[in-house]
């Protein structure tokens, strides 16, 4: 394929690449961010599988078995830990503004600027060989695709344009904003396009080689099954050791928390915290994935290529380009050509932020002459600095490409990388897990590591191209046996990787405890272990929680920010500030402690945590603080955090006692209400007779020569009302005892039968009077019930009398029937007057219903009667009720249990 | 002051038979020439039908209640100058401020005597 | 407290696959031998390392312990 078609594409890719992040940031700005889910999170944190996946993976898989699995199944152990691990360094960030891994370092041990210094420089020296491998990548895929021969003699090659190229588009795309901790959305969006474009192609890939070249898995399985290596490839390691498996596991577990690429996507580039949920089986999945088709590739090359020397790692794009597959290969070229660029430009990106705010900051900001002459451009300086950072790294990388790593495959210089930032998992778990991890701890374990580190891998490797004399490996250096980098100590049998990890580990996490048990925090140390280890408590009150003395002034304070955020976002920051920490500005002008800490965090999203301690230092007088001191203040804010709490818990249940009262008292108002409106009609009830006696008396009284038939009509009158108000007050009283209880029943067996004639007999003769055709038919040999004869009298006249006044004017019809049905006798009282409206059959029960509806022809009575009936009928455990036809009648009846012994005789 | 030949009309409103009988007894021998109505409706027709220049009206009551029947006679251009007494049970001092609201002259309280309401009336008609 | 409780879930499917996916369960199948054309420790990690992502999605969708009904 001609070299400056695949040159161009390669550009064009790069373009589409910067149109992604453009478009995505010109739509953050909008407020659509495209990068606020967890799927675009997920993809992002996919950003791990680099080169070494996509090209590295097959030849692993190729020449030395299944071990290239560790790699993915380490971050999926590691994966369910990020609930616990990861959430809580995305909070320390967060809260603290860090935005690199040597950030995070220095400044859970104190802002120490050595300890920055150090981890950056382990890191740009781990990071580098990787880099160089993408290089590796970018150079031999293009060699392959395009058959030019490698110029390895010339200088400058392809590969170092690529790499200027790459240098040049990282500065454009990643350096435009100053402050690190604001996310990069536009990269955020590019890296997970370029995950999503590395997975499918590299699927396609796999699908054509097992389903286009072969016929299927079974088909490639059964081929290589005649392969002379073939055992070797399907099984772990046929000596039966098993710990390099077990050391590449650990190794990317730890390399997806520490990485600085991973810590970019994953801690930096976090939009919420809850996006982990999705990520912590998605990321999995995607790993998962991109591995399905590395073995039958790797067979499937294995069986083309049994003859011809080409580079396992490129299997994946040899396979197409000699089945004749021009555009599947240019499409594998850019699926790896995406895997290599994102590595390259996250990685490239973190490191320059890290050496810029941990190498060069803090000289720069340290050193009076040059901070008072440039105070003004600092920010320029940064910005240029963190330039000149990316294009030194990516020189730095192609130049170990050029003398080391091109004799190495991708995966063994990959492991190297690993390795370099495992050396940081001491000090980082430890220090946000254990609060007595200190400076000295963390510097002695982390400097130890990283040289055994050097010594045991990078030196080798340096051997193996001839840097150094071949010596060191075999007899050690200087002739010391005991020294050798591959059985350092004399230790042996095992392979380079675990014999590695073996030492460094060891070392680095001893001397971490050890130090650490043996040496003092300083009180600023031991705040900021307090703060990183409770992060979740102190979350909410950062700027409280960083105990400070000293005296500072606004205006510093202002000036400060002003520097190096600009003028407007430094008014921003400090009108935020004002409206977390409401309250009267002092006149002297004096900085709040709040604010002094408030103006670091800023600052340190800038510059790094470590330059801005000393930038802030630089402005305040400070004063000595003990470690006891801090421990007070901080228990005080503790406490304050649970007293806190505890108030919330208490106004909480105050807030519900409330309610609880409230709808108590409402119902009691109710109660009272209906207690009110019972009192207001008792008393209008009990007027009427009242005035009709009183008028009538006076009127007696003062007109003694009345005619006799008048006298004879108003006395007749007066007394037929005092009757009336007799009753009334019988009934209420009645009514009364009932609703409290109060009411006792003289309970004796009796027969309905009884009760209903002697009802009747008793209204008799208001039946005769009203010419009332009145029917009775009860039952012959009821059972007995158990009951007060006197008050089942009251019931059953109380049902008549209203029959009576409610049937028909003219041909009144009232049926009075009594049977035994179901264990219960049962009586009803049927009348064929006007009948009750449906929704009216259970209010007329209520005390006084008839005088709530005015509309109802009110005839006399008490409008009591039915309540006394219903709760005489209630209390001997008998239910009553209406059954009505508007128009047809009613008919009132109740049930009253039959005494079962009198039934059965 | 009146003439016996100009009886004074009074239209007496009350659903409860055992107060309209010494009302209507007290009216009559007081010279009156009196109107009975049982509830909100008759009092409207008869309203219409006489034009009393006294009306005692109860309060509660099926159907149209006292207050609609005052404000009825109120917006009534033939009653002008015609006298409305309230004489009710209901006691509470909101029941009387509407009373006097929807344009009663006077508010009495059950129970009550005929004596004074005689006297009030007087009052009224001749004041 | 809820988050210590999935932290806790989370924690341990972490540590059973850990040992599920290394020495000394792994030598069981570090055979070369296949079944059905698949090689057996190809298999073995293929489905442990599925239920291993198949166990995160469902502890992390489950995260409330249903209540005990009385």
């Amino acid at each position: 394929m001609n070299y400056w078609v695949v040159i161009g594409v390669s550009f064009c890719y790069l373009a589409l690449l910067f149109g992604l992040a453009w478009w995505a940031e010109r739509r953050s700005a909008a407020g659509r961010s495209l990068v606020s889910n967890p799927y675009i999170y997920a993809l992002s944190m996919a950003v791990y599988c680099t080169a070494w996946t996509y090209y590295g993976s097959v030849g692993r898989a190729a020449t030395s078995g299944m071990e290239y699995l560790a790699i993915y199944i380490g971050p999926t152990l590691m994966a369910p830990l990020w609930w616990v691990v990861l959430r809580k360094i995305i909070r320390i960030c967060k809260v603290q503004r860090i935005t690199t891994i040597a950030d995070f370092i220095s400044s859970r041990y104190g802002k120490h600027v050595t300890l920055g210094s150090i981890v950056t420089i382990i890191c740009v020296l781990g990071i580098i060989p990787y880099i160089s491998i993408q290089l590796k990548a970018i150079a031999s895929s293009l060699t392959i695709l395009t058959g030019k021969v490698s110029e390895t003699e010339v200088f400058p090659d392809t590969s170092f344009f690529i790499a200027i190229g790459l240098g040049l588009f990282t500065i454009v795309y990643g350096t435009r904003h100053l402050e690190a901790t604001e996310r990069h959305e536009g990269m955020v969006t590019a890296i997970a396009f370029e995950s999503v474009l590395k997975l499918v192609v590299f699927i396609v890939a796999g699908l054509f080689v097992t389903y286009g070249v072969f016929n299927g898995f079974g088909d490639i399985m059964q081929q290589a099954a005649q392969l002379p290596d073939f055992e070797e490839l399907i099984t772990v390691n046929n000596d039966g050791n098993y710990s390099q498996w077990f050391w590449m596991v650990v190794l990317s577990m730890l390399a997806i928390l520490f990485l600085p690429r991973q810590f970019q996507v994953a801690v930096v580039e976090n939009v919420n915290e809850l996006h982990l949920n999705k990520a912590m089986w998605l990321f999995p999945l995607y790993l998962f994935a991109i591995n399905i088709f590395v073995l039958p590739i790797a067979l499937g090359g294995n069986l083309l290529f049994a003859d011809a020397t080409i580079d396992a790692d490129l299997y994946v794009l040899a396979i197409p380009l000699s089945e004749g597959q021009s555009i599947l290969s240019l499409l594998i070229y850019l699926g790896g050509f995406s895997a290599a660029t994102s590595m390259v430009i996250v990685s490239v990106i973190a490191l320059s932020v890290m050496m810029s705010n941990n190498l060069i900051m803090p000289v720069l900001v340290s050193v009076p002459a040059i901070k008072n002459r440039y105070s003004n451009k600092l920010t320029l300086i940064l910005v240029n600095s963190r330039r000149f950072c990316i294009l030194l790294v990516l020189v730095l990388a192609y130049l170990y490409y050029k003398y080391v790593a091109e004799y190495y495959s991708l995966v063994e210089v990959g492991l190297v990388s690993f390795a370099a930032v495992a050396q940081f998992a001491p000090a980082i778990i430890g220090g946000i897990f254990w609060k007595e991890g200190t400076r000295y701890g963390a510097l002695a374990g982390t400097i130890v590591g990283a040289i055994l580190w050097f010594y045991t891998l990078v030196v080798p490797s340096m051997v193996g191209v001839g840097m150094l004399p071949e010596t060191i490996l075999n007899d050690g250096p200087f002739g010391i046996t005991l020294l050798k980098p591959f059985e350092l100590f004399g230790l042996q049998g095992m392979d380079y990787i675990s014999h590695a990890m073996f030492w460094s580990m060891f070392l680095n996490v001893g001397l971490y405890i050890g130090v650490s048990l043996l040496t003092r925090q300083t009180s600023q140390e031991r705040n900021q272990a307090e703060v990183f280890v409770d992060i979740f408590k102190y979350s909410t009150i950062f700027e409280s929680s960083i105990v400070w003395k000293g005296t500072a002034y606004i205006p510093d304070i202002k000036s400060l920010l002003v520097n190096f955020l600009g003028k407007r976002r430094a008014e921003t920051a400090m009108k935020a500030y004002h409206r977390k920490y409401p309250g009267p500005i002092d006149e002297t002008g004096k900085a709040d402690p709040k604010l002094v800490t408030y103006a670091e965090k800023l600052l340190a999203g800038v510059i790094g945590t470590s330059s801005a301690r000393i930038m802030v230092s630089s402005v305040v007088k400070e004063e000595e603080i003990s470690i006891d001191e801090v421990l007070n203040i901080l228990k005080e804010s503790q406490q304050l955090i649970s007293i806190n709490n505890e108030l919330r818990r208490k106004s909480m249940e105050l807030r519900k006692a409330t309610e609880q009262l409230r709808t108590a008292n409402e119902r009691l108002k109710h109660t009272d209400e209906l207690k009110d409106e019972f009192l207001s009609t008792v008393t209008h009830e009990l007027r009427t007779p009242l005035t009709s006696i009183r008028a009538l008396s006076e009127i007696l009284y003062d007109n003694p020569g009345m005619e006799r038939e008048d006298q004879e009509h108003f006395l007749h009158t007066i007394v037929k009302e005092a009757e009336r108000l007799t009753r009334l007050i019988t009934q209420v009283l009645d009514l009364e005892r009932f609703d409290s209880g109060k009411q006792r029943l003289h309970l004796q067996p009796l027969q309905i039968k009884d009760v209903i004639s002697e009802s009747v007999d008793a209204l008799k003769q208001l039946v005769q009077e009203k010419n009332i055709d009145l029917v009775v038919d009860v039952q012959q040999n009821l059972p007995d019930v158990l009951g007060d004869r006197d008050r089942l009298i009251q019931v059953m006249v109380n049902l008549i009398s209203n029959a009576i006044k409610f049937c028909n004017p003219e041909q009144g019809r009232i049926i009075v029937s009594g049977y035994f049905i179901d264990g219960d006798v049962k009586v009803n009282v049927a009348d064929n007057g006007k009948g009750i409206a449906p929704d009216m059959q259970k209010q007329i029960f209520d005390k006084f219903y008839q005088a709530h509806n005015q509309n109802l022809l009110k005839p006399e009575g008490s409008g009591l009667g039915l309540a006394i009936s219903k709760r005489i009928i209630e209390t001997h455990q008998g239910r009553i009720w209406v059954e009505s036809e508007p128009g047809k009648g009613s008919r009132f009846s109740f049930v009253l249990p039959a005494k079962v012994a009198a039934a059965a005789t | 002051m009146k003439k016996q030949n100009e009886k004074l009309k009074v239209l007496v409103v009350d659903d409860a038979p055992s107060i309209l009988l010494p009302l209507e007894f007290m009216m009559r021998k007081n010279g009156y020439d009196v109107f009975v109505a049982r509830n909100g409706t008759e009092a409207i027709e008869s309203v219409n039908k006489e034009l009393p220049q006294v009306v005692i009206l109860d309060i509660m009551m099926p159907d149209v209640d006292g207050y609609e029947v005052c404000q009825y006679i109120r917006s009534k251009k033939e009653m002008e100058g015609a006298k409305v007494i309230f004489l009710t049970a209901k006691s509470k001092d909101v029941d009387i401020q509407k009373g006097y609201e929807v344009g009663a002259d006077l508010y009495v309280t059950k129970p009550f005597s005929p004596r004074y309401l005689l006297e009030k009336i007087q009052e009224l008609t001749e004041g | 407290m809820r988050d210590r409780i999935k932290g806790r879930r989370l924690f341990f499917i972490s540590a059973l696959f850990m040992v599920l996916l290394n020495f000394p369960l792994l030598s069981i199948f570090d055979a070369a031998e296949n079944i059905a054309g698949v090689p057996v420790l190809y298999l073995y990690l293929t489905i442990v390392w599925l239920a291993c992502i198949a166990a995160i999605a469902f502890f992390i969708n489950r995260q409330h312990p249903k209540k005990v009904k009385k």
